[in-house]
């Protein structure tokens, strides 16, 4: 096979067409030329003959008129007579020197030498010569006729013969040509059709391949290989298809991947149109929903979504949604038999080059396990809470009959009692205090933590609740060798608070102070800062280690004292603390040196913020 | 002459030693463990003052607190709540028309004088 290009094979088609005309034409000039000059030879021959017919006419002519002369002798016939030899001997001398009709000249020469003798008799008839004489001369005359004849007639024949052969000539060589085109046309039309037989079956075998191999892949059958090694355009168009198949094929792997990820991801996805309706959606969607794909198709999404029980509006919903603004939303689907079905909703949107919307993408997941344990959680606290209050209940009232109970005997309404007695029995009471100090803790924290704690906000005077505190825990202090000084101002402005929370607060603060200083002292100062009330308890204390100061505040967390002494509590009072300047929306910090003491801050602001 | 106290409590308890309190003090004390048993008494014996235990049974503290202020006769006698639960106490002090509340464990002193400053 031609390893040649479609279009190559036809330039040599072509070619070899034009060639074989060029040559028929190289062959056949030869043989026109020849024709030509036959031609062209004929043409002073037919001349000589026609010149050779009109001398004989006008000889015939002048015989004739001699020979009425003879019989009728009137001048009138003499003069027709001499008007023929004039004319005759004319056309003779004129012809004689020209030089084209040369071969003729011995003609001419009879000619006008006829008509010399006939001249001459004329001339003897004239002047009455002698019979003898006159038939003399008329014997001359008819021998010059006679010669006449016989040359016109021989030169005649052998111009007639030439022209014969000349025609003939020209007629077969004519054949010959036509012969040899009608061989050539043969060959031409032959070679035409062959040629275009077998080029278009080198190109309709291929482009049949091409089909069928297109006719398959068109089928879905993206591996299929259209195998033609033509090396020319049906080639490269194979190849082309080959590289299109397999670009298909890859696309179409990748999109049954997509698909099968799509399919089986446990989120469900819906993909909306700019309009907001459903384009599609993956199994998962239908799956939850209780819907078929096509019940789905074209819809409005905003069938799929509850906005009721959220703090979404259903419009405003829809707007997000177009807006592709969607993140973490908390939303319901609304599945086909009504149920709402709690979500967590995130939208993205697919853009096209101008940067237009084509798609909103919607992924969802089903947060109705959270939800559940969301409430389980809920339970929970709320079993947490009833807990917490039934068993402080349940050990508050033993607790009362036993302090009643210490107390009775200690104060001796039983009967007197032994100093040892009384040492055992007052570190029972002691304890039974503390227990109950214990209770109460673990109650207000978690009612604070609960945000169960209902603050009685009213306005109060910080200065008169530090002086309260200052008269409680002043005994204290004395007791352990402290000094217990107030720096605060005789007025400032009235803030809004608990009191009884914030006198917890502080004494709680005093108490700690109280239990981490073994001498110096203990100062409470107050002043009027821009967002509020600044209390300061400060000690000159063990101090605490900062990298303890973040703990500081956390529940049930007991920092270790520097000399490792136990230091009785819950490790709640500064929890407690923290949550109830928190609930005030106030602040509360510490500053703190190891064996310098520390200084326990808090602010109550002016106004509390209210959420 | 020992002035009457009612003390309604469910917790044999600590009604035995408010009772001893209440009597080493030279009060005549008298004990209900019910509500309803506690309610019967005060009608009984219009004492002068009521001790009232919150959580009991039949009838709780906020009910008899209601139905003692509530009653023509029995409206004057002054009613001390006693409780160990802190659950929305200020309210269930309102709601039960009482004098005072304690806590407990309470400090009998306390109780005491209390007691001795609503008699005056």
């Amino acid at each position: 096979m031609l390893k040649l290009s479609i279009r190559t094979k036809i330039i040599i088609a072509f070619f070899i067409l034009i060639i074989l005309s060029v040559s028929f034409l190289l062959i056949s000039f030869p043989s026109l030329s020849k024709i030509n000059s036959l031609s062209f030879a004929a043409i002073p021959l037919s001349r000589e003959i026609n010149i050779l017919q009109d001398y004989d006419e006008s000889v015939k002519y002048l015989a004739n008129k001699i020979e009425l002369y003879f019989n009728i002798r009137s001048e009138e016939m003499k003069g027709e007579v001499l008007a023929a030899v004039k004319q005759v001997s004319g056309l003779a001398t004129q012809h004689k020197h020209e030089k084209a009709l040369s071969s003729l000249a011995g003609m001419f020469s009879v000619v006008l030498e006829l008509n010399n003798a006939v001249t001459e008799l004329m001339g003897y008839m004239d002047k009455g010569e002698s019979a003898y004489t006159i038939n003399l001369q008329i014997v001359t005359v008819n021998k010059l006729f006679e010669a006449f004849d016989r040359m016109q007639n021989n030169l005649q024949e052998a111009r007639l013969i030439q022209l014969q052969k000349n025609v003939h000539e020209q007629t077969e060589i004519t054949q010959r040509i036509l012969d040899r085109f009608l061989m050539i046309e043969i060959w031409i039309i032959a070679i035409g059709f062959l040629s275009s037989i077998v080029l278009s079956r080198i190109i309709t075998r291929n482009l049949l391949k091409l089909r069928q191999g297109t006719q398959e892949i068109a089928a879905g059958n993206f591996s299929a290989r259209i195998d033609i090694s033509s090396n020319d355009e049906i080639e490269e168009l194979a190849q082309s298809f080959n590289t299109m198949a397999d670009h298909l094929r890859k696309t179409t792997v990748s999109k049954d991947y997509m698909d099968n990820v799509i399919r089986t991801m446990a989120e469900t996805l819906i993909v909306v149109n700019p309009d907001l309706t459903i384009s599609s959606v993956n199994q998962a969607t239908c799956g939850l929903l209780g819907y078929s794909e096509d019940e789905l198709m074209g819809k409005p999404v905003k069938m799929l979504f509850s906005t009721e029980g959220t703090l979404m509006e259903s419009a405003e919903f829809s707007e997000l949604i177009k807006d592709a603004k969607l993140m973490n939303c908390e939303i319901n689907y609304r599945a086909k038999s009504g149920r709402r079905i709690p979500i967590i909703l995130s939208t993205s949107a697919m853009k096209d080059k101008d940067n237009n919307t084509v798609r909103i993408i919607c992924t969802a997941t089903d947060i109705i396990e959270r939800k559940i344990a969301e409430e389980k959680l809920k339970e929970v606290a709320e079993l947490k809470s009833k807990l917490t209050s039934m068993v402080s209940h349940e050990l508050r009232t033993p607790l009362a009959a036993i302090k009643t109970g210490i107390s009775i005997v200690l104060d001796g309404l039983t009967g007197g009692i032994n100093a040892e007695q009384k040492e055992v029995l007052d570190i029972v009471k002691t304890n039974v205090d503390r227990l109950a100090r214990l209770i109460n803790d673990v109650l207000d924290f978690h009612k604070l933590e609960s945000k169960k704690m209902q603050l009685k906000m009213e306005e109060n005077d910080i200065v008169q609740v530090i002086r309260e505190i200052y008269d409680m825990m002043n005994p204290l202090a004395e007791q352990k060798g402290l000094t217990f000084t107030l720096e605060v101002p005789a007025l400032l402005p009235k803030a809004v608070f608990d009191k009884d929370r914030i006198i917890q607060v502080l004494s709680n603060l005093v108490n700690n102070a109280l239990k981490f200083t073994q001498k110096g002292s203990i100062t409470i100062t107050a002043d009027k800062e821009l967002q509020g009330i600044h209390v300061a308890v400060v000690d000159t204390g063990v101090g605490i280690k900062q990298e303890d100061i973040s703990r500081l505040f956390h529940s049930f967390e007991q920092l270790e004292t520097p000399d490792n002494t136990k230091i009785e509590g819950t490790g709640l009072g500064l929890a407690i603390c923290n949550e109830i300047i928190e609930q005030h929306g106030g602040d509360i910090w510490v500053e703190s040196e190891i064996g310098k003491g520390s200084t326990f801050h808090f602010i109550i602001p002016f106004k509390r913020e209210l959420a | 002459m020992g002035k009457k106290i009612l003390v309604i409590e469910d917790e044999a308890s600590v009604r035995r030693l408010v009772e001893f309190v209440f009597s080493k003090n030279g009060f005549e004390v008298i004990g209900a463990a019910n509500g309803q048993e506690g309610l019967e008494l005060a009608r009984q014996h219009y004492p002068n003052l009521i001790i009232l235990d919150l959580r009991l049974p039949i009838m709780d503290g906020v009910e008899v607190g209601k139905a003692l202020k509530n009653d023509e006769k029995l409206r004057n006698i002054p009613v001390i709540l006693v409780t160990a639960s802190t659950d929305n106490i200020e309210q269930k002090v309102k709601e039960s028309l009482v004098d005072g509340y304690f806590l407990k464990p309470f400090d009998y002193q306390e109780l005491l004088k209390k007691v001795m400053q609503l008699l005056r």
